[in-house]
């Protein structure tokens, strides 16, 4: 929680120190902690040193004490030696005492257990024997120097005494004593019985050795103040000795002084182990100590967080471009968003029903009983859609449970231009469905799965063998019967690849059904993957009549050029030969007339190809239409033709009446000059050719029928299919001439003046052909139309 | 020559047969003639001539290049050379008179002194 900002800034400082102090807590915590076990530790380290300097202050103690008693004891011992080899001297005299002395000297040294003691004799000073016997020199004392002489002289002085006949060689670390011997009879000096012990043998009786980390010293004060060190054993150690125990030795020239290493104040361990602990538990502590803070700011950070969603839902609600009302069970309102009350509006005030409010605006009939029911049944889950003026809205109510009971929430929804779009769509696609359905060509689109989506019904009839359009097929399955029902599955590629990302990507392809040998189609894929909808769009388009004409225009090119190459041959080939070979004249003649008939049917072939060409492509255009006498074009063509006609019998009766017609009378002569020229050469001389023409309408028109038969070699069916093609020639024998396009030329003629012509031939039994022409001509089929209007 | 090389000529049109046999009447050939494949192949069988010049555009049932892959075919005539005379001269039909079997393509309008060299060539080779 923020907390208000116009609290007094006193209170805030007060706030801030003690939220800082609270920030402080745990480090002090921690400092505090850590100090108070560390001055424990040193407390608990401390005493446990003292305790033990004191325990190794007491056992310095006891040992140089043990040591004092144990080197009195030494000498006291040392001292006995030569005490009972003085009383042996005294019984035996010392003739026997001296050859007796080295076994009272053993006997003497068992006795008292003390090896390493070596006993000496030396009469007037001078040794003679020692036991054992290791050598003569006395382990290389001389008797005689300073202070031994001193020693003697003691001894000699004070006679058989105990004390200060002993003396300590510092060099040899020996324990000397030095008894003196007087001659029993005369009671004079007559030398020495002396005991020495090594030092170490001293030591080993002594139980010093015990003591860890020690040094033991053995020091004199000299006459001149300076230390004489008799012997020093220190053990093994790194570290200086300070703890010291001093000493006076029974002789009372030397000191015994003991040092061992003193005691640690503080155990560096100890400390270690201390600093370790308080620092772990200062952490501890401080962990501790946050706990209640870190809470604090988890439940601050989730209360403003719960604040903000809060106020984010009710700005997402008022800012909701829906109105959203809610009411209790009985349509009571609670709480209404700002859309709704502009919808309505009005203010919105405490306890209005949401019914009574409707009723006044909506335009809906029986709005209020459909709520009044609905609410009453309990069924209040429902979408209605309600009208209020020119705006539609859709009512959503629902029911939620609360803390506060159940409450009914109500949506409004405007969805007047969804309502608008979807109209406008509905009319699309009615227009698309109708379009489609009213195109012949067949077309089918299919998705992006590849699925069929809509298909036209030029499409269904088409394919209805191939596949079951009412099931619905995929274009994969589509394209598996097109390729087993085509008759080159060789020139159809499968297109349909379902990962095409291009787009508008067209394929074409041609194709043959087996179903219809006699149509080509083609085919146009265009796919469209940018649209959600449609895959691909598949168009057909009945090609047959194109493929013809451009097969025909081929087929007529090669002909034309074989018509137009073969006289040319003939032209070429024998005017080569007249000019290289020389042939009689007879030869020549007849050649030449060769020439000169080849060189006419290629003139004729040219100007009737130019006169088709002509016709064709001005489809009638130039025809000069005007009214002629049918009988009088047929008589002119017969005045044309009498040379042709001289050896034949024409069976021709003109009849009298009306023959007028609209027509270019050229055109029609060539019409009938061209029929009776065929039947004229495709007839025996002998036979009959039979011409007659009438007045007959046809197909409601007034018109003229103009008939010649002749009786002659006659077409069979596969001729007949042929006639009116360019240069066919039912004559393959080159014995009749002609170019092979009159009968092409005719129906082009006839065609164009709006006639019709039919031949009825059977091989060998003449051939009889009928052509019908319109008295009048009517250009266009307005002109028609009046026409008809006019009768 | 000591024997006079026989030369089949197959077309429909007479003059031009009559143009091959004025062609040839200086030379020791002795010229046949048919006016239609089924014609020819007749003429064929019953004279084994030693080149046969063949119309490829003839009417009926068989033409030019239809005898010549007969010809071809024909154990007992496969031996004989085959020149295609045609009004047809574009690359493809001189490929499909090839194809046929034809030794050579003569495309109309042609010069009789170059046939008839064409003719010798063929005939020395032969022997």
């Amino acid at each position: 929680m923020t907390g208000d900002t116009d609290k007094p800034s006193d209170t805030r400082e007060q706030q801030t120190v003690a939220a800082n102090l609270t920030r402080l807590y745990p480090r002090l915590t921690a400092v505090a902690t850590f100090f108070i076990v560390l001055l424990i530790g040193f407390y608990l380290a401390k005493h446990k040193a003292d305790e033990a300097r004191y325990i190794k202050q007491q056992q310095l103690h006891q040992a140089a004490h043990l040591f004092a008693t144990a080197f009195e004891r030494e000498i006291h011992v040392m001292n006995s030696i030569p005490q009972i080899l003085h009383a042996q001297f005294q019984l035996l005299g010392p003739e026997k005492f001296r050859s007796a002395f080295a076994s009272l000297a053993m006997e003497v040294q068992h006795s008292f257990q003390r090896t390493g003691v070596i006993i000496s004799l030396a009469p007037a000073g001078q040794i003679s024997q020692v036991y054992p016997k290791s050598g003569q020199t006395m382990l290389g004392i001389d008797l005689m120097q300073s202070i031994q002489r001193d020693s003697i002289l003691r001894a000699l002085n004070s006679g058989p005494v105990l004390s200060k006949s002993w003396s300590l060689i510092p060099n040899e670390q020996m324990l000397v004593i030095h008894y003196p011997v007087f001659h029993p009879d005369e009671q004079t000096f007559w030398g020495l019985i002396s005991a020495m012990a090594p030092m170490e043998a001293v030591m080993r009786h002594s139980n010093l050795s015990q003591l860890v980390q020690y040094s033991i010293e053995l020091n004199r004060t000299l006459s001149d103040h300076s230390q004489q060190t008799f012997f020093k054993v220190a053990s093994a150690t790194d570290k200086p000795l300070i703890l010291q125990h001093y000493m006076d030795l029974p002789d009372g020239d030397w000191q015994l002084e003991i040092s061992t290493a003193p005691v640690d104040t503080l155990n560096p361990v100890w400390l270690g182990w201390t600093l370790f602990i308080a620092g772990i538990l200062a952490l501890i502590s401080y962990r501790l100590a946050m706990q209640p803070q870190k809470l604090r700011a988890e439940v601050a950070a989730q209360t403003f967080e719960l604040a903000n969603h809060d106020k984010f839902l009710n700005d997402l609600i008022s800012s909701l471009p829906v109105g959203i009302v809610v009411t209790d069970t009985f349509a009571t309102i609670r709480y209404s968003n700002p859309v709704f009350n502009q919808l309505m509006n009005r203010s919105i005030e405490d306890n209005d029903s949401l019914i009574t409010m409707l009723e006044d605006v909506v335009d809906n009939a029986n709005m209020r009983q459909f709520l009044v029911s609905r609410i009453s049944l309990n069924e209040v889950n429902f979408d209605v859609m309600v009208k209020v003026g020119e705006q539609e809205f859709s009512l959503t109510c629902s029911h939620i449970d609360t803390a506060q009971g159940y409450l009914l929430v109500w949506v409004f929804r405007d969805i007047t231009e969804i309502s608008r779009i979807n109209r406008t769509l509905r009319s699309v696609s009615a227009t698309r469905a109708e379009m489609l359905r009213l195109i012949p060509d067949p077309i089918a689109f299919f998705n992006k799965k590849g699925e069929l989506m809509e298909s036209n019904p030029g499409f269904q009839t088409l394919f209805a063998g191939l596949v079951d359009v009412e099931a619905g097929f995929s274009c994969e399955e589509f394209e598996r019967q097109l390729l087993a029902h085509t008759s080159q599955p060789d020139k159809l590629k499968p297109v349909f690849d379902l990962t095409q990302t291009q787009q508008g990507q067209l394929h074409f392809d041609a194709f043959v059904l087996a179903d219809h040998p006699q149509s080509v189609f083609e085919r146009t894929v265009c796919f469209d993957n940018s649209s959600n909808t449609v895959g691909s769009i598949m168009h057909f388009r009945d090609v047959t009549d194109a493929y013809e004409v451009d097969r025909m225009k081929t087929e007529f090119l090669s002909t034309a050029a074989h018509e137009l190459r073969t006289p040319l041959a003939n032209i070429f080939g024998y005017t080569e030969l007249l000019i290289k070979a020389r042939f009689d004249a007879e030869r020549q003649a007849e050649m030449l007339g060769i020439i000169y008939n080849q060189t006419r049917r290629l003139s004729s072939i040219i100007d009737d190809l130019l006169d088709l060409a002509r016709i064709e492509s001005r489809a009638g255009e130039t025809f000069r239409f005007e009214q002629h006498d049918l009988l009088q074009l047929i008589d002119s063509v017969l005045k044309e033709m009498e040379l042709e006609l001289r050896h034949r019998q024409l069976n021709y009766s003109p009849t009298s009446g009306d023959f007028k017609l609209s027509c270019d009378g050229d055109k029609i002569e060539q019409v009938i000059e061209n029929l009776l020229s065929n039947a004229i050469k495709y007839s025996p001389q002998a036979t009959l050719i039979t011409l007659s023409v009438e007045a007959e309408a046809s197909e409601g028109r007034a018109g003229f029928m103009l008939c010649i038969e002749d009786q002659g070699m006659g077409m069979d069916a596969d001729e007949l299919e042929h006639v009116f093609d360019r240069f066919f020639r039912a004559d393959n024998s080159g014995q009749i001439p002609g170019t092979g396009l009159g009968m092409a030329i005719v129906r082009e003629i006839i065609q164009h003046h709006h006639g019709w012509i039919s031949i009825d031939s059977e091989p060998d039994d003449g051939t009889r052909v009928t052509v019908w022409l319109p008295q009048q001509q009517l250009e266009t089929r307005e002109q028609l139309e009046i026409s008809y209007l006019d009768n | 020559m000591t024997d006079k090389h026989k030369i089949l000529v197959v077309d429909d049109n007479r003059e031009l047969r009559m143009l091959i046999s004025l062609t040839l009447e200086f030379s020791q050939c002795e010229l046949l003639e048919a006016d239609s494949a089924v014609a020819g192949l007749a003429m064929l069988r019953a004279h084994q001539p030693d080149i046969v010049l063949l119309d490829v555009m003839m009417p009926g049932e068989v033409d030019g290049l239809g005898l010549c892959r007969m010809i071809r075919q024909d154990d007992s005539l496969k031996h004989i050379k085959i020149i295609m005379l045609s009004a047809k001269g574009q690359q493809k039909d001189v490929q499909l008179g090839i194809e046929a079997g034809a030794d050579d393509y003569v495309v109309k309008p042609f010069s009789p002194s170059e046939l008839m060299e064409k003719l010798d060539i063929r005939l020395d080779f032969d022997g």
